[in-house]
């Protein structure tokens, strides 16, 4: 029986309603990569699952082994990011974060290495000053671990320096080209090397190192971080072949405290 | 065995029904067959019935089979006290507390982010207009404690406030009968957060 149910740390990813009580959840679990599970009765004012099933949650799931779904047994809560979902901006965010999990990674494909990242972001998520950038940070951090990171430091295609200012990124080969390549290309975003400069940073610093975002943030131009947000978008889309769903939340937030702070 | 093809077909649409699967789709078609006409054609007549007559309310959003829900036009509700729900089965549970004498506004959903519901796509631009004529004195948000339900009730004060409009979130905790025992640490948390003097 002992093979039949197993134990594994899990962040829930989506979730979908199912019959009068029930909810089927994609989990994102670190032994088992991501998948599908039923908890039963989480719709219930009085379930003792209905806490660890809910969105962004990182529990500690046992679940059984299932004919088509496992099902969720027992769940204890490791970290509600209760701080995410009183901040509309934070909720945006962590939508960003769990539907790029949720769209780059494969049924029961386990990446204990993304599982870690996810958990360290949205902790982080929940009081960090700067949440784009930690976004951003995340999404080239999540494209390296996958091997999609995007070539930066030269050339993708001849490996000679880029220097010109400015520079071309293109979202089909998945990095930037010199002045040479450039011209045999449609797709390509013109990109500023600032903005190479900075996303080149995201990649060497850690989620949880605050002290180093917080310098980013403060010397990082806006034009330059949503320079790096366009491309950002067109390298992860151009990858998922569909549009990212939480990015028009986030455009409509932003374009909100636009017009707030006027 | 396979049924007659008039009974299949009843039993065929009787599962597309959310929570019957075969078996109860067999059990329900069979009661039909077993009870008298009249029986079944008041179940046919009620389900078209509903089809054709009711229709969403153009002040709340509720469903209603006249022009004007009922709730709308009772002269006894406070029509100073607005309550935003998500869904009109949320109307209905909030209705029978018979604590709640303001009026409602259903905005048929809640924002998802990840699912592409956005606020576009909920009754927000009509809930703003009727804020307008500066009646409604308290907008109290009762959408279901979950992400999506706190996306709505942050992205509608965020929208009202600059109103002047008292805006209040329903209060999140332990349900009545729980046990703090077995409650979780989320649970608690909001519990302790949306505590208040005695």
């Amino acid at each position: 029986m002992s093979l039949r149910v197993y134990t594994t740390p899990a962040v829930v990813l989506h979730r979908i309603n199912l019959g009068e009580n029930d909810k089927i959840l994609t989990l994102f679990t670190r032994e088992r990569g991501k998948l599908s599970a039923v908890a039963k009765g989480s719709r219930k004012p009085i379930s003792k699952l209905a806490g660890a099933t809910e969105l962004f949650t990182h529990s500690r799931m046992q679940l059984a082994v299932g004919r088509s779904l496992d099902v969720i047994t027992q769940a204890e809560i490791a970290h509600p990011f209760q701080r995410i979902r009183g901040d509309l901006t934070r909720i945006a965010y962590a939508s960003f974060l769990t539907e790029l999990v949720e769209r780059f990674t494969a049924e029961r494909d386990p990446h204990a290495a993304v599982f870690d990242l996810l958990v360290e972001t949205l902790s982080v998520l929940e009081r960090t000053p700067s949440p784009g950038l930690v976004a951003q940070l995340f999404a080239l951090r999540l494209l390296a671990n996958l091997g999609y990171r995007p070539h930066l430091e030269d050339c993708v295609t001849c490996h000679q320096a880029v220097d010109a200012e400015p520079a071309a990124f293109s979202p089909s080969l998945g990095g930037v080209l010199c002045a040479a390549h450039r011209r045999r290309h449609a797709d390509v975003i013109p990109v500023r090397l600032d903005t190479l400069a900075l996303a080149r940073m995201l990649l060497r610093i850690p989620p949880t190192d605050a002290a180093a975002l917080q310098t980013l943030a403060e010397h990082a131009l806006p034009t330059v971080c949503r320079e790096l947000d366009k491309v950002l978008r067109a390298h992860l889309q151009y990858r998922l072949e569909r549009p990212l769903r939480s990015l028009d939340f986030i455009q409509e937030i932003q374009a909100m405290d636009a017009t707030a702070s006027t | 065995m396979e049924y007659a093809k008039s009974l299949a077909r009843l039993i065929g649409q009787l599962e597309r029904l959310p929570g019957v699967g075969p078996k109860s789709a067999q059990r329900m078609a069979f009661w039909i067959l077993a009870h008298p006409r009249e029986d079944a054609a008041a179940l046919a007549e009620a389900i078209l019935e509903v089809k054709e007559r009711i229709r969403l309310c153009p002040v709340c959003f509720n469903f209603t089979d006249e022009e004007v829900c009922a709730i709308d036009r009772d002269p006894r509700r406070d029509r100073s006290l607005l309550c935003v729900v998500a869904e009109t089965r949320d109307l209905a549970a909030m209705e029978k507390t018979n604590e709640f004498k303001g009026v409602y506004h259903v905005l048929q959903g809640v924002i998802s982010p990840m699912d592409g519901i956005g606020p576009e796509l909920l009754k927000i631009r009509e809930l703003l207009r009727r804020l307008e004529d500066g009646e409604v004195k308290e907008v109290i948000l009762a959408t279901n404690p979950t992400i999506e339900g706190d996306a709505t009730a942050l992205y509608l004060a965020r929208l009202i406030k600059p109103l002047g409009i008292k805006v209040t979130r329903i209060a999140h905790g332990l349900p009545v009968g729980g046990d703090l025992d077995y409650a979780d640490q989320a649970t608690l948390i909001q519990a302790l957060e949306w505590r208040r003097e005695m």
